[in-house]
């Protein structure tokens, strides 16, 4: 077992593929990093001073009652407590310096990348075997299926999981470096890389989750390109018309829980249902990973290869 | 001891809304230990099927196959690390040099590095072992195949069409590598059309045709089964000669090139003097022995008339 593993390991680590991928992204880390870096520029204590007194004149209007909040949407606070809550002299910070703290969103708005890369990782790695022919090579080799499935998708979701936390993790000190050097890097608490931690994680999870989902259906379909073509027509249009046409069915769609996940937020899965858990979301999503590689493994096992 | 025994074994290819391939029928097949094994036949005739079964690569419709005593595919496992293999063009990784596809399958048998080496080594590619695969020619791909097979010291070697590709010295090369590997006392089990390679290289050969065995044995044996018999007659006025020859009570069959003499080849020198004293002389006399090829399409083609329509 552990033999195969090794081999599985230095077959991933030669494929062309994934070193592409993973410098592309490197690439995009670089050239997104240098952008922040050209377009941060640190506030001048002009800027500063004119951001105290905006943030000093809006408070005195709230305090002076001209947002005409009505009573009940102060919660029992007097006004002025209420204006010192909701009004916060960062929110009136000059915008034009990168905001350190703004890290975990950008993750999150970037993720789709590592989901993307961790799909046509896995993908690859089965469909390259059936189009070279190589899977018969292998299985002279190593006649036991379902051992040789269960450790592809085993080294192929640690490669996939360890390049998108690398990869994350090199975003994060680059924009780091940028909001050090030209930026700003206030609001850094303790729950703050707390909650950078959970996303890394997350996203993390979800680009496995792409590779388990683009193995299983090269595994089945026997071919990268096949299965990545199934994957984009279902999650772009079979999803979406089943959000329009079939109203509740949200929160067992792929693309919704996806959302849920990565963000972490169960109010973001959409007006349109109710809201539902992150623990919902990571439930279909599992379900979904084990039926689609339950159907690869059944028909691996029982499957002539020519 | 027999390496291999197939029985009843048949094979059907169930195609979606298409007809049913039968590609091997009730076949049984016995391969002694030690020595090259030819398995001949056309195009078509369920080698690679048949070869595909004994590696578990494609299940029997029906039959039992063994393999080192072990039940395939059940037992396949346990012997796989005994058995060496191509089947039909080797299939590697493309982008992979030589070497990287190498280490990958050795790695799962442990093999180590040295090894890979000397198997390329041992097949002419150590110089190319760092380029690419999609660089080589399909006779190096074989040469690669063949070196894969050999990394893990096999007692069985199952090769189809090894000769694929490769050029006249390659073949040479091949063939003496296979004879020297039958006479270590491994067992080479190749399937090719080619049969003057095979009537070169093998000790004992079965043809197959549709699906059927329709021979098998030791090389002598086979080409004894043969339809031809008799002596080959060559002289410059060979009617001149058939008609000698009648008179004389020899039986004789007027060809366009030579005369087929039904007599031993006791009788050579009976033939040769008849002719001389009619101012005949022979330029060839040769017993009229049947080569592979003959035998092969004899065979084939009885039983492709004997299939039914």
């Amino acid at each position: 077992m552990i033999r195969l593993v090794l081999s599985e390991f230095l077959r991933i680590r030669s494929r062309r593929l994934v070193w592409v991928l993973a410098m592309l992204i490197v690439l995009g880390v670089v050239v997104g990093s240098a952008i922040a870096a050209a377009n941060s520029h640190p506030p001048t204590a002009a800027d500063l001073a004119q951001a105290h007194a905006n943030y000093l004149s809006e408070r005195a209007s709230c305090i002076a009652g001209d947002f005409h909040m009505p009573s009940a949407m102060l919660g029992g606070n007097t006004l002025r407590q209420w204006c010192d809550e909701n009004l916060r002299e960062a929110d009136f910070a000059p915008g034009d310096e990168f905001v350190l703290s703004t890290l975990p969103g950008i993750l999150k708005g970037t993720s789709f990348l590592l989901i993307v890369m961790g799909l046509v990782i896995g993908s690859s790695s089965v469909g390259a075997d059936w189009q070279s022919g190589s899977m018969s090579t292998l299985l002279t080799w190593e006649p036991r299926r379902l051992r040789v499935l269960a450790v592809r998708i085993v080294v192929v979701t640690a490669a996939v999981f360890f390049l998108a936390i690398a990869l994350q993790a090199l975003l994060s000190l680059a924009l780091a470096a940028v909001a050090a050097t030209r930026g700003d890097t206030t609001g850094l608490g303790g729950t703050w890389l707390q909650d950078l931690a959970l996303v890394i994680a997350r996203i993390g999870a979800m680009a496995v989750f792409g590779a388990v989902v683009g193995l299983s259906v090269s595994m089945i379909g026997r071919a990268t390109a096949a299965s990545l073509g199934v994957v984009f027509v279902y999650l772009a249009v079979v999803e979406n018309l089943l959000r329009e046409h079939v109203p509740g069915i949200a929160p067992w769609l792929l693309s919704t829980n996806s959302v849920v996940f990565v963000s972490g937020d169960p109010l973001i899965g959409g007006p349109e249902t109710d809201a539902f858990s992150v623990a919902h979301a990571v439930a279909v999503m599992t379900i979904y990973a084990a039926v689609l590689v339950a159907v690869a493994a059944a028909l691996f096992r029982s499957r002539d290869v020519e | 001891m027999n390496v291999i025994e197939i029985e009843g074994l048949r094979k059907d290819y169930r195609r979606f809304r298409r007809r049913t391939v039968r590609a091997v029928s009730e076949l049984d097949l016995e391969v002694p230990e030690g020595g090259v094994f030819g398995f001949l036949g056309p195009n078509g005739a369920g080698k690679t099927t048949t070869i595909r079964c004994l590696l578990g690569l494609v299940a029997p419709t029906e039959g039992r196959v063994r393999m080192l005593g072990a039940e395939i595919p059940r037992g396949l496992p346990e012997v796989v690390r005994q058995v060496g293999s191509i089947v039909e063009a080797p299939a590697l990784f493309p982008r992979f040099s030589g070497r990287r596809n190498l280490q990958i399958l050795a790695g799962l048998d442990g093999i180590g590095r040295r090894t890979v080496e000397d198997a390329l080594e041992k097949v002419g590619l150590a110089e190319r072992a760092g380029d690419r695969v999609r660089t080589y020619s399909l006779g190096m791909r074989q040469r690669l195949g063949i070196a894969a097979a050999l990394t893990k010291d096999p007692a069985v070697l199952i090769l189809d069409e090894p000769a694929n590709g490769l050029d006249p010295a390659g073949i040479v090369e091949v063939r003496e590598l296979l004879r020297r590997l039958g006479a270590e006392g491994r067992t080479v089990f190749i399937s090719s059309h080619i049969l003057a390679e095979v009537h070169q290289t093998a000790d004992r050969v079965a043809i197959l045709a549709n699906g059927r065995c329709v021979a098998a044995g030791p090389v002598s044996e086979v080409l004894a089964s043969s339809k031809g018999e008799g002596l080959i007659v060559k002289l410059r006025d060979l009617e001149a000669g058939h008609a000698a020859l009648t008179a004389a009570g020899i039986e004789a069959v007027l060809e366009e090139e030579a005369l087929r003499v039904t007599a031993s080849a006791s009788d050579a020198e009976r033939i040769s003097r008849t002719l001389a004293e009619r101012g005949l002389y022979v330029t060839e006399l040769r017993p009229d022995e049947a080569d592979l090829e003959t035998v092969f399409l004899e065979l084939t083609r009885d039983a492709d008339e004997e299939a039914p329509a």
